[in-house]
């Protein structure tokens, strides 16, 4: 307890100035809070009906209802990258078609930030909405935006199509080519990127306004704005009219999560808004309770002269100026054989050496030689008189020297009943630490661990538990740790890890990028006798039975309808990859009995057809498989499986997967016979088959976590062309993306949507949970379910399994290596 | 600041892990050697084995804690750290890397201390990944007399991000007396003085504060900042780490 005499009283001494103070930090300095930015209606950043020249924070996930004159917009917008947002809208139109006749519209915007705002230069941004759709909300803008008070922000833009409005300007563009002066009114056909209409149209609008944000209300912003847009094509058949162009309104951003707005609208009505935004690059969640690792214990040290051949070594890693040597040398040369390390070996001539080291010459030799992890030097008889250890691989290499030198005693090594103590304890370590022990062997200086993770969310943080677990629970002598990471049966990732060098970097404080720095990431090597099975330790099996969801969008007479039920399935494990599994779904209320729509595809039912699946299909088997995942080299993997493979379709399947941990991309084939299943989901089909297949490039482009995937080849419907996906996925498993399908199948063909397209997400539940779990919730959103491009559902595919697990994943991820 | 991040329900069944997984512990001292699990393991029966750390349900009774006569029993360096006005939870020394010693309770909460500066910490909520500070001026590292103390200090804080990546916070801090006060730890009096220290970043601002034996600079109590999420730490000595 402090005593507020005391304090007083000594209140005014200082003790002596310290000395200056150099410290330099690994990692970057916490960021400012980014300024919250609030959407405007139609779920775009932006004032109350117009857009702004603002985005929201990179990565940020935003849902928006926004409601006024008989116009719903619910809004899944993403700031895609810190330049570009992007949003896909699913709006409802009262009495747009008649007094009793709704629009249910879908469509897609983008904003693409041009320039940053300076101190003397606005934002600038360009924007397409609707671009993606039928084009009722279709328009482009140019718009600016300038905070001219810390309070105070000014927004200006022009736009065109909609935000043309009733036509403020001619637009300028019909002045180059008579060509801009046309533009298509709205068709409510297509479902094509409107390419031909960007910026054309007889007019062009302004619109803008000011944000307030006073700063004795934090959270709240005031807005005022001039909107261009006429409403009288959307009012349709009912009551909604503008008499002035001026909207005005309030927005509170309520929480970290949620904010709210209302307005007051062209001078007629009043518009609500209300918005749920998180950013997966931020946790929701304490991550750190529950039980933490055990500290790493350190061996008690032997006594270790220099490593053989090598002599004293000297570290000089770092930045460092070559201070120049003329030292001149009898031979220079790169050692072979030095287990990845450029290793130099430099021989002095006669009476050159007077037993000090060179260090400086070392460097020297670094520029001549482009870059060399270390030097020794040797004197005239090829004695070493020292090494010079210039970057960190040189230490591992140093540190391999010195292993082979021993040490530590092996003789437990003969001991068989050591061995069972050592297993036991490493197996009980793991599995307080939640980790299953697949298999384990111990050599006297070596171990080689298989684990599976059915706990941590992070990879990294699997290895570095089991690591810490081995490093203290194995014999001394044991220095090389191995740990191979087993997703669904496959060996996925090795990590060889010196166990000298994780004592030596434990609990300092750049110990994740020293652990990093002396792990060896390699593609693990197929089994002996693989890819035959092996049924050591088998069989084995499990069950669940879990809650389910099952949600049907975008049918006009219900456009979400949600059917609560219950899943159980069971997996039995035969051998090593070989497993019969499958899952059984029970609607609880049967919520999808009154879907009606009948398909008015003219090709096979594939997928269009799905309303009988689920009416029929209660209770239904959603799968059931026998599979067989094996490899077949050390980076190429593969897959078989038959029977029930999805809810419509069911049939033998087979892959292959090329990825080595060392590349970003990979190479995928998979080829299918599969039959249509009848809608009662149970062992019978109906008379549709057909061969389909995929050759599949995966590439992680290294570029803001996105990723590329393109799908060629012939689809269910017996169509043939590619999907391409394009998706940001984050290292804490959240990923969200988009995938478009182009087939032979003409746009007219294929019927209202004109191609098959989509977005994804994937929430991983440790996001959102104080506790770790592996489970994700995966969400596609398609427009429309239609037969064309449509692809078989594979539970199983390869790409999925082992794509967390090589080395760039590993890299973002390790962080979490001592957690 | 400070608030509770997690319903405590919640929290105490998170805190299921025992110390089965001890083994074999080397270096250090303490509880530097296998006798590691036991002692944990006696600390753990000692305090009751669900509130062997912090964020523990609250006890129906008067919160469990030890004599001084039973810490000098388990024959190892000990402290204790509360957070949000906790019980005491114990933490027993059980590793000991370079010249940082990490302790640890039975129920797998750890704190790592660097000399008496809090390096890292473990199942706290939002965790203190790592620390940093000029090892020659920090006094809380390198022990000195209080006058040869110093007046200003960066500390800088490494923490984890959503993204398996790391950041840091980096404060700025003065230090000043606040006088001598008598503090008592489990039994024993002190006669310590307590040191303020105010830190900035950019973005925050903490106070850490130091209760420390004026000749010889050791801190026998402390609130040390954890996270802007969780607070920060106070931390006692119970049994002192020595070589």
């Amino acid at each position: 307890m402090v005593r507020a005499a005391l304090a007083s009283a000594c209140a005014a001494a200082a003790v002596p100035l310290a000395a200056p103070l150099v410290v330099s930090p690994a990692a970057a300095q916490e960021p400012p809070p980014p300024r919250r930015e609030t959407q405007n209606l139609f779920g775009i950043t932006g004032l109350i009906d117009t857009p702004s020249a603002r985005v929201q924070p990179d990565g940020q996930l935003s849902f928006t209802a926004g409601y006024f004159g008989g116009f719903l917009r619910n809004t899944l917008s993403f700031q895609v990258l810190p330049r570009i947002e992007g949003a896909f809208r699913y709006s409802m139109l009262n009495k747009f078609f008649s007094p009793n006749l709704d629009l249910f519209d879908r469509s897609f915007d983008i904003k693409i930030l041009l320039s940053d705002e300076t101190k003397n230069f606005p934002a600038i941004a360009v924007g397409l909405q609707d671009f993606l759709g039928t084009g009722i909300y279709s328009g482009e803008y140019v718009v600016a935006t300038k905070q001219i008070r810390p309070d105070l922000t000014l927004t200006g833009g022009f736009g065109w199509g909609r935000l043309a409005g009733t036509g403020n300007l001619r637009n300028p563009l019909t002045f180059f080519s008579d060509g801009f002066e046309d533009r298509d009114t709205v068709r409510l056909q297509t479902g094509t990127v409107r390419f031909g209409q960007f910026f054309r149209g007889p007019d062009m609008g302004v619109f803008g306004g000011l944000e307030w944000r006073p700063n004795f209300l934090p959270g709240v912003s005031v807005k005022a704005e001039y909107s261009p847009f006429d409403y009288s094509i959307d009012a349709g058949f009912g009551d909604f009219e503008q008499e002035i162009p001026f909207n005005f309104g309030i927005d509170w951003q309520a929480t970290d999560l949620i904010s709210v707005g209302a307005y007051a609208m062209y001078g007629t009505t009043f518009g609500v808004r209300a918005t749920i935004s998180t950013n997966p690059g931020v946790d929701i969640a304490p991550q750190d309770l529950g039980p933490g690792p055990l500290p790493l214990r350190p061996r008690p040290p032997v006594e270790q002269g220099p490593p053989p051949g090598l002599g004293p070594v000297v570290e000089r890693i770092g930045p460092a100026p070559a201070p120049g040597s003329d030292l001149a040398l009898s031979t220079l040369e790169l050692e072979a054989a030095t287990e990845g390390a450029r290793w130099a070996i430099a021989q002095l001539p006669p009476g050159a050496s007077d037993g000090t080291c060179p260090e400086g010459t070392a460097l020297d030799i670094d520029a001549q030689l482009g870059v060399i992890d270390g030097v020794t030097f040797r004197d005239a008889t090829g004695a070493p008189i020292c090494s010079v250890v210039l970057r960190p691989a040189g230490q591992r290499y140093v540190e391999t020297k010195r292993l082979r030198r021993g040490g530590y005693d092996t003789a437990w090594f003969s001991d068989p009943a050591q061995h069972e103590r050592v297993t036991e304890r490493v197996r009980a370590a793991l599995r307080a630490d939640r980790l299953d022990m697949v298999s384990f062997s111990l050599e006297p200086q070596r171990v080689r661990l298989e684990i599976a993770n059915p706990t941590y969310n992070a990879p990294p943080q699997a290895i570095g538990r089991a690591a810490v677990s081995l490093a203290n629970a194995l014999p001394p002598s044991v220095e090389d740790l191995e740990i191979t990471l087993v997703e669904q049966t496959l060996p996925v990732v090795t990590v060889i890890l010196r166990r000298a060098r994780l004592e030596a970097v434990a609990e300092t404080p750049d110990e994740e990028r020293d652990s990093w720095l002396g792990a060896q990431v390699v593609d693990t090597p197929p089994r002996p006798g693989s890819p035959l099975p092996e049924f050591t330790g088998y069989p084995r099996y499990s069950w669940f039975i879990t809650p389910a969801l099952p949600i049907s969008l975008f049918d006009p007479d219900a456009p979400l309808r949600a059917d609560p039920s219950i899943r159980a399935g069971a997996r039995l494990e035969l051998a090593r990859g070989a497993s019969v599994s499958g899952s059984v779904i029970k609607s609880l209320f049967g919520q999808f009995d009154d879907i009606d729509r009948p398909s008015d595809s003219t090709l096979p039912h594939v997928r269009s057809d799905y309303r009988f699946y689920l009416q029929e299909g209660d209770p239904g088997v959603e799968r059931l498989t026998a599979d067989y995942l094996f490899k077949m080299a050390p980076d190429v993997y593969g897959r078989v499986s038959a029977g029930m493979l999805e809810r419509m379709f069911g049939g033998v399947s087979g892959e292959i997967l090329w990825k080595s941990v060392d590349r970003d991309w990979g190479l995928g084939a998979e080829l299918n016979y599969v039959r249509q299943r009848d809608y009662d989901m149970l062992a019978g089909f109906r008379d549709y088959d057909v061969i389909t297949g995929h050759g599949s490039f995966y590439w992680d482009t290294g570029w803001n976590d996105m990723e590329l995937q393109i799908d060629a080849g012939r689809y269910l419907a017996g169509d043939y062309g590619a999907t391409f996906t394009l998706s940001r996925r984050f290292s804490n498993g959240w990923e969200i993306g988009g995938f478009f399908t182009l087939t032979d199948v003409p746009f007219d063909e294929y019927g209202e949507g004109s191609f098959d397209k989509g977005l994804f997400l994937t929430i991983p539940l440790r996001w959102g949970l104080p506790f770790e779990t592996r489970e994700r919730v995966p969400i596609t959103i398609r427009p429309l379910t239609r037969d064309g491009g449509a692809r078989l559902e594979v539970f199983n595919r390869l790409y999925p399994i082992v794509r967390e697990a090589d080395r760039t994943d590993l890299q973002k991820d390790w962080g979490n290596f001592w957690r | 600041m400070t608030g509770s991040l997690v319903p405590r329900a919640l929290r105490a069944a998170l805190l299921a892990a025992g110390v089965g997984g001890l083994a074999a512990c080397s270096g250090g001292s303490g509880s530097g050697s296998d006798a590691g699990a036991a002692v944990l393991g006696q600390v753990g029966g000692l305090v009751g084995s669900e509130v062997g750390g912090l964020f523990g349900d609250e006890p129906e009774g008067p919160p469990p804690t030890m004599t001084r006569e039973q810490i000098r029993g388990v024959g190892a360096a000990m402290i204790t750290a509360s957070i949000d006005d906790s019980p005491d939870a114990f933490f027993v020394a059980l590793a000991r890397n370079g010249p940082r010693v990490t302790y640890v309770t039975p129920t797998r909460q750890s704190i790592t201390l660097d000399g008496m500066a809090m390096a890292s910490t473990h199942g706290m909520g939002v965790d203190l990944a790592g620390y940093r500070s000029d090892r020659e001026v920090d006094p809380l590292i390198t022990q000195r007399p209080l006058r040869d103390w110093p007046a200003r200090i960066t500390r800088i804080y490494r923490y984890h991000d959503a993204l398996g990546g790391m950041f840091t916070r980096s404060f700025d801090c003065d230090l000043r007396w606040l006088g001598t006060e008598p503090v008592e730890i489990y039994e024993l009096d002190f006669e310590l003085v307590q040191v303020e220290e105010v830190c900035r970043s950019p973005y925050r601002s903490m106070t850490n504060r130091y209760w420390v034996e004026e000749e010889t600079g050791f801190v026998w109590k402390s609130r040390q900042f954890l996270s802007p999420e969780r607070g920060s730490l106070d931390l006692k000595v119970l049994v002192a780490f020595s070589q």
